[in-house]
């Protein structure tokens, strides 16, 4: 990693973090929706789990290297939130459906 | 049960004609690739000065670099401008495109429960989850929110994989500068 660094390897960091995102709200999504875990349990579950936790896993493995990118936790808190919440609501909706929806 | 899949395949169809239309009119055009390479290196120009020791509160003390600074601010607005007048006829073809479109399923799908949701919505938010579905049963889907909810799942990761969304420090580029 370059002294100083370019936008193009935060760019690169983030992407990491942002399909590391769509990947554990799209499995806890389906994971939501078979289980079943429904209502509020199931909001803060995806919270505490894609939103807390790459922030955790980045700052365990990657301390220095953040540093180095000049990345705050809210970069990384942030990243790609809007997209994962669609992703596991969608993913939660359909496979909830599939095995528990029973329309008169 | 089949509903829900049927509208999620409508929602990756539609994001994806609409992907294609913006690829056809937009994205292979040489002036949008070469707009685009010339913001991106701006972005990161901009983003350099603010790593520099030097820069505090949004400015430099130096008269000479922040003279810089505003120069490469000014020129990144000002091709962020560009780059947004040249996506508009696209978006608005889409646009008017999908209006049209969501009357004919709207009117394919009222009344048609497509979804269980595994939440009770809060009462502001079952005008469109509920939306011209009978009976007092709240988790009961409707098409539109369903659709919408699919489209922004689909749409937003499509053009991230496609490579077609401005970098972050382009991202964060308002009329009145860049954001922090």
């Amino acid at each position: 990693m370059a002294p100083t660094a370019s936008a193009k390897d935060k760019d690169a960091f983030l992407d990491r973090i942002y399909w590391a995102r769509q990947a554990l709200a799209l499995l806890c999504g389906i994971t939501f929706g078979a289980f079943p875990l429904t209502s509020w349990a199931g909001f803060v579950s995806f919270f505490l789990v894609v939103l807390l936790g790459p922030l955790q896993w980045a700052q365990t493995m990657y301390k220095s290297q953040m540093a180095l990118l000049h990345l705050e936790q809210t970069d990384i808190f942030s990243e790609g939130f809007q997209p994962s919440l669609f992703v596991f609501m969608a993913s939660w909706i359909l496979v909830y459906t599939t095995l528990y929806g029973d329309f008169e | 049960m089949d509903a829900a899949w049927v509208v999620l395949g409508i929602a990756a169809s539609c994001a994806g004609i609409a992907e294609g239309i913006n690829h056809v009119l937009i994205y292979r055009t040489s002036k949008f690739k070469s707009l685009k390479t010339s913001l991106d290196a701006a972005a990161e120009k901009v983003e350099k000065h603010k790593q520099e020791p030097d820069f505090h509160d949004g400015a430099f003390v130096d008269k000479k670099k922040q003279k810089k600074f505003e120069q490469d601010e000014s020129q990144m607005k000002s091709l962020n401008q560009e780059l947004t007048m040249l996506k508009f006829k696209s978006n608005l073809v889409i646009g008017l495109s999908f209006i049209v479109l969501m009357g004919v399923f709207n009117s394919i799908f009222e009344g048609v429960v497509v979804a269980r949701l595994p939440f009770e919505p809060f009462s502001l938010l079952r005008n469109v989850t509920h939306r011209n579905l009978p009976g007092e049963d709240y988790t009961e889907c409707a098409f539109i929110f369903l659709y919408i909810t699919c489209t922004m799942a689909i749409r937003q990761n499509l053009q991230k994989a496609l490579g077609v969304t401005p970098s972050r420090a382009a991202a964060k580029i308002t009329p009145f500068g860049t954001t922090t």
